[in-house]
């Protein structure tokens, strides 16, 4: 119940596939959705495999309520090794394939091995083919989708596709479903690729069991309810994460030409008040959902960029592609956007490394020589377009980003200013005005990222979980308000739950509806342990791959340079500051000083006996 | 004979499949959006297309059923099948010019919207307001294809 009831696994080395069921006790410590392929993860790959060869898998993951009615819950997540950090990755992305695959009858699909020849991956309920993609290979990821779907002549597959990017391992290459949903981060598309499967396309014609239906459907009332009253969602639901825009480079948290600034001139141009004035014509949402953040946008007239159509801008795009390149033309940015769907590249990462490139052009680090005579400076849009292609087909300086900024910035210098945590360039909150956020970033279980934790609003003024303010720029406090986020996303991921309705559905509401689909127990306490359990579980992997202490680290620019301008003017992080906030992390979390949990934390989450 | 139908503002629907959702769960008591009588198809570059039955004044499905199994509902108007009568053959749903006849994902019948008695429920349900129940003069004519091509040309979109 709440479950589909099987896994599917496909080894692409042998073109074998099989189908075992899926016992709801077994997923019940980990949740399921995220925790259940993190344990998957680690059992099914030997440590210190290359994430780009043939021993590592790809998990497509999807939770126990997925594909029910509960509001905003069409998302799934794809759990592989990361090609970018060497670590562990989890990609969530929404859109229509997570309840397909569940409808399909599959709670989680893993793909293993490596085909000799381009094939794509073909379910239709019991029915799995492995076929030949020969034609599609070189497709973009648009094109791709497409001719899938006319050649089996239904509009209603789904499919999760790569394009060239994926095909030419770029290590932050994406996995693209329904057109403009990405699972972008940390590069599943790299790992599909290197497989050489270009998509995996899938339809399913079943329905999902729940265990206590009235239940179930009073708190799904409840969901919408809450959903249609509650007042901060109506921003989402008008400009989407957009919303943001405005706010953010006012809060001096809206990264600004590679980080150098946090306050970005052109923020107005970006923001989704200006999307709706110019380019949206339709919304757009995931499965069952009515919150409905996407929009469709398309650029009309005589713009240089008329005829481009993409699903966004999403506020993390504008953050990264617009500002932190320094460019505010909103019609360049939503080129550049569908520019990277399209090839396949996770905007977030070609930001990082486009900007960091633009740095080092204007150091001096990169020349004319290196760019082929390419003007790669801050606010160029044609130089950003212009390396979003040479990146995906690895043309020229693009064969050196594409390998992203960690291990671009070990060949050529500027170190000190390539923004990422283990290798994951860093999302769109800059760190200098609220540094709890660093802590998230360094602690985070994939590297930069602000989706375990987003701890800006304690330092903003908001009560703690443990009913505190801290105080804004101080090191102290931060520890457990990051963890209990940390914790209670790890739980939430593992359902798998969407962070814009989690704030208004409340934990307790999604335990209860867990318990009315499944079955099972949980109350809160035991939810939250299971996200402990789960963050520890992913450590203990991280650590077995060679995760050091040293990696839970930030960028050098956040401990040396003051933020230039806007109200956190003058601020930094400092080093001294920074390891007072890990030393306290560390201990919140049971770890010794060197970030290894310790065996008593271990026997508590009931972990003991993994090893690293 | 007037009759009304679910008429859809193909430009609202935001593709979230609310109305499958809901269509599934009363005819069908579960979340089941392959045994949905409405059904919304994807067309590139991201347009939704609504598909349900107008209710047609002159519906070429009805006469081409060998089993006369359509029948017209005397209250709503709405032209509905008895699954009895009906041999899975699928002649109706190649003579709809919509292709706003489906197939029953487990016995493999005909299946379409009956208007819920004249409360339909996606119209009730869609966050949108993309759809509503009101008299419609007009036959169907296009098919998800010619009408996602139709928006495209509208909007200027060219592949």
């Amino acid at each position: 119940m709440g479950f589909a009831g099987k896994k599917l696994c496909i080894d692409l080395g042998n073109e074998k596939s099989t189908i075992t069921p899926l016992s709801p006790d077994d997923a019940r410590p980990l949740i399921g959705g995220k925790g259940y392929a993190a344990e998957m993860l680690l059992e099914n790959t030997k440590p210190g495999i290359d994430p780009l060869g043939a021993e590592n898998v790809i998990i497509l993951a999807t939770g126990p309520i997925t594909a029910t009615r509960i509001p905003a819950t069409g998302r799934m997540c794809f759990v592989t090794k990361s090609p970018l950090t060497n670590t562990y990755n989890d990609s969530h992305v929404g859109g229509h394939f997570a309840s397909e695959m569940k409808h399909a009858g599959y709670d989680y699909i893993m793909i293993k091995g490596k085909s000799e020849t381009p094939v794509y991956i073909y379910i239709k309920d019991e029915d799995i083919q492995i076929r030949d993609a020969t034609s599609l290979w070189g497709k973009d990821s648009f094109a791709a989708e497409e001719a899938i779907k006319n050649l089996h002549n239904d509009r209603r597959i789904r499919v999760a596709s790569i394009g060239p990017a994926g095909e030419n391992s770029v290590r932050f290459a994406c996995v693209n479903i329904d057109l403009y949903r990405q699972a972008a981060r940390g590069g599943v598309g790299a790992v599909m690729g290197s497989k050489n499967l270009k998509a995996i396309a899938i339809k399913g014609s079943g329905f999902i069991e729940i265990h206590d239906v009235d239940t179930f459907d009073k708190y799904v009332k409840e969901c919408y309810k809450a959903i249609e009253e509650d007042e901060g969602l109506y921003t989402m639901k008008r400009w989407g994460t957009g919303r943001s825009v405005i706010w953010s480079s006012y809060t001096s948290l809206y990264p600004t030409r590679n980080y150098q600034s946090s306050t970005f001139e052109g923020a107005e141009k970006l923001a989704g008040e200006e999307m709706e004035r110019k380019i949206w014509i339709k919304r757009k949402a995931c499965f069952g959902c009515p919150i409905h953040c996407g929009h469709l946008a398309v650029i009309r007239g005589d713009s240089k960029y008329a005829g481009a159509v993409v699903e966004g801008l999403e506020y993390e795009t504008t953050a990264l592609l617009g500002a932190n390149c320094g460019v505010d033309n909103l019609e360049a940015v939503t080129y550049a956007n569908m520019l990277c769907d399209k090839l396949g590249l996770d905007t977030l990462s070609a930001g990082g490394t486009i900007a960091w490139a633009m740095e080092c052009y204007e150091k001096g680090l990169i020349t004319d020589k290196e760019t082929d005579g390419l003007k790669l400076e801050f606010g160029n849009e044609e130089a950003l377009i212009e390396m979003i292609r040479a990146i995906a087909y690895r043309k020229g300086l693009g064969d050196m980003l594409a390998e992203g900024t960690r291990r671009a910035s070990e060949k050529i210098g500027g170190r000190e200013f390539a923004m990422h945590v283990k290798g994951l360039e860093l999302p769109g909150w800059a760190i200098r005005a609220a540094p709890s956020m660093g802590l998230a970033y360094a602690t985070a279980d994939r590297g930069g990222c602000h989706q375990r934790a987003w701890p800006i609003s304690f330092d903003l003024g908001s009560e703690t979980p443990d009913g505190k303010i801290v105080e804004r720029f101080a090191p102290h406090g931060k520890a457990y308000p990051t963890k209990y986020q940390q914790d209670i996303t790890a739980s939430l991921y593992s359902l798998i739950a969407c962070d814009f309705a989690t704030g208004t559905i409340g934990v307790d509401r999604y335990i209860a509806l867990l318990n009315a689909a499944t079955g099972w127990d949980y109350d809160r306490e035991e939810f939250m342990k299971t996200g402990e359990r789960i963050w520890n579980l992913i450590r203990i992997y991280n650590i077995r791959e060679g995760l050091r202490k040293e990696d839970d680290s930030l960028p050098d620019r956040i401990h040396t340079d003051p933020l230039p301008e806007g109200p956190a003017k003058g601020r930094k992080l400092s080093s001294e500051d920074f390891g007072i906030m890990l030393r306290e992390y560390y201990e919140v979390r049971g770890w010794d000083e060197n970030g290894v949990p310790r065996a008593e934390t271990l026997q508590r989450l009931g972990l003991a006996g993994k090893s690293f | 004979m007037t009759h009304r139908a679910i008429v859809v503002d193909q430009m609202k629907c935001n593709g979230c499949q609310i109305c499958e959702i809901h269509c599934s769960r009363i005819k069908e008591g579960k979340v089941w959006p392959e045994a949905s009588r409405i059904q919304i198809f994807p067309f590139f570059p991201g347009l939704d297309i609504v598909v349900v039955c107008q209710q047609c004044e002159n519906p070429s499905c009805v006469d081409v059923c060998p089993t006369d199994a359509f029948f017209r509902d005397e209250e709503t108007a709405a032209i509905s099948i008895d699954s009895e009568k009906c041999i899975g053959c699928g002649a109706c749903a190649e003579a709809c010019p919509l292709g706003a006849i489906f197939f029953h994902p487990e016995n493999g019948k005909a299946v379409k919207c009956d208007l819920c008695g004249g409360y339909p429920e996606c119209v009730k349900r869609c966050p949108e307001n993309a759809l509503e129940y009101r008299m419609t003069p007009f036959d169907a004519t296009a098919n998800p294809s010619e009408i996602a091509q139709n928006m495209k040309k509208k909007l200027v979109i060219v592949e």
